[in-house]
């Protein structure tokens, strides 16, 4: 009887639909996933990646950027900036192509911001060794000495022969506010080359957010709140799909010495930590221009900051005011999320 | 229907009732708790996962590192870092965390201990900071 003989591959059929119906969102959503972390750049990594190969993609990508933090750590003694540092005053030194690119990038943000980014404050930072001496304020002598040590115009790079030269003794380049977000970006390009559409780079709190989510919604992005104890631990979210967001704050390293806040974002003007914000995330498409900025905004403070972000086009920011008011650009009024809880004195268990 | 029929056609529903009851299990073991857990990492592996609510408040346990060890201390519903051989401290002035997603990061002894699952929606993927 043909009616009969029907209800059988009928009978399989929907029972295969509704065994093949139950996943959520598209094929791929329950894709292979890898995260793995790593301690490097005097920081930790968390890489996280879906889809086909992505173990093998985490790894090649870690790699990558331990690869340029052995080249770009001014740490390390045997990295190559290093030995630019060593060579201040004496003579030029061959650099790779990369670090001589990341130099270039640096110096450049250090002129466009008129100093308030400045590639050459390592003596600065090695004067007050924030993080490592403790509570430590220099003299006022010494830390005049340091800052004339700081000036992104005698770093003296040459094109044609890849070298790089620090003109006076007692000079160094620091490229901890660069050299993340470099190796970020170049983490990102090689989870591309192993066919990833979809991960999350978080190095130290530079984030690159690759494609969107494996369920195809946008990746959402925390902005910290730099006072948690005001109105908890999240200022915004922002729906971010192939955005980077770099985040500097005066929270990261810092200590309270009768009253006052010392932290590791120096103004290079002043030779003392920058006063005139508190957090600063530049969001955009290059990580490592997106790191320098987040700097020489937070230095510049909100005014001079997103005056800068609007003439060079193309990025967002969003800055936290000494007072705590949240001022951000144009374009990312309409997206931003703003969490913080108003009043609120969060959850600070003090 | 013949009996090879129906046998067929209750073999089938069997293995595809399995596969259902197989594939929501493995389901709601997914890396979400229903419980707010603790996870606490070393060198990026993890060592050790409990309930946040079994800390009790004032209970201690160490974590050792390659400085040494690092101590966290639990409080009512919430964990903090009260010491650490680094020279930053860092991680103690991190504070208390009690929120997924929450993280108390000591970079010179290479500990992590974050909060994972429970309740709370956390609301955001990763944090730019």
């Amino acid at each position: 009887m043909k009616p009969r003989r029907l209800k059988l591959p009928a009978l399989l059929l929907a029972v295969a639909l509704l065994a093949g119906c139950r996943g959520r969102g598209p094929a791929g959503a329950e894709a292979a996933k890898a995260e793995k972390t790593e301690f490097m750049m005097d920081t930790v990594i968390t890489i996280t990646a879906y889809g086909p190969g992505a173990e093998e993609a985490v790894n090649a990508a870690l790699a990558e950027m331990r690869r340029i933090s052995a080249l770009m750590n001014a740490d390390d003694p045997e990295s190559e900036v290093s030995r630019l540092n060593a060579n201040a005053g004496k003579r030029p030194v061959k650099v790779s192509p990369e670090t001589f690119y990341v130099l270039a990038l640096a110096q450049r943000y250090s002129e466009l911001s008129e100093g308030a980014f400045d590639v050459t404050v390592r003596p600065l930072v090695k004067l007050w060794g924030i993080g490592k001496k403790d509570k430590y304020v220099p003299a006022e002598e010494a830390v005049a000495r340091a800052r004339s040590l700081v000036n992104y115009r005698d770093l003296v790079l040459d094109e044609a022969a890849q070298t790089a030269y620090l003109e006076r003794p007692g000079m160094g380049v620091d490229l901890g506010g660069v050299a993340k977000g470099y190796g970020a970006d170049r983490a990102r390009e090689v989870l591309r080359e192993h066919g990833i559409r979809s991960a999350l780079i978080d190095a130290g709190g530079n984030i690159w957010a690759i494609g969107s989510r494996p369920d195809g919604r946008p990746w959402r992005i925390g902005i910290r709140n730099p006072r948690p104890e005001h109105g908890g631990e999240l200022l915004a979210v922002l729906p971010s799909e192939d955005l980077t967001l770099v985040t500097s704050g005066d929270y990261e390293r810092y200590f309270i010495k009768d009253g006052v806040r010392y932290h590791h974002i120096f103004d290079p003007r002043t030779g003392r930590p920058a006063r005139r914000a508190i957090s600063a995330t530049i969001v955009g498409q290059n990580s490592a221009e997106a790191d320098v900025l987040s700097t020489a905004v937070f230095v510049l403070g909100p005014e001079k900051g997103l005056a800068l972000i609007r003439r060079l086009g193309r990025l967002e920011a969003v800055v936290v005011t000494p007072d705590e008011k949240i001022v951000s650009t144009g374009n990312l009024e309409d997206r931003l999320e703003v969490v913080r809880r108003e009043g609120g004195t969060g959850d600070a268990g003090r | 229907m013949t009996r090879g029929d129906k046998l067929i056609l209750v073999l089938v529903l069997v293995v595809a009732l399995g596969a259902f009851g197989f594939l929501a299990l493995r389901r709601q073991a997914a890396p979400s708790p229903a419980v707010a857990q603790v996870v606490v990492e070393v060198d990026g592996k993890e060592v050790e996962r409990f309930p946040l609510a079994n800390l009790r408040a004032g209970e201690r346990r160490r974590v050792r590192g390659p400085l040494g060890y690092s101590v966290i201390e639990g409080g009512e519903n919430k964990v903090r870092m009260v010491s650490s051989p680094c020279p930053d401290k860092v991680c103690v002035a991190r504070g208390w965390i009690s929120a997924p997603g929450e993280a108390i990061v000591c970079v010179p002894n290479h500990v992590v201990v974050h909060v994972e699952g429970g309740a709370q929606k956390q609301g955001y993927d990763a944090l730019t900071q």
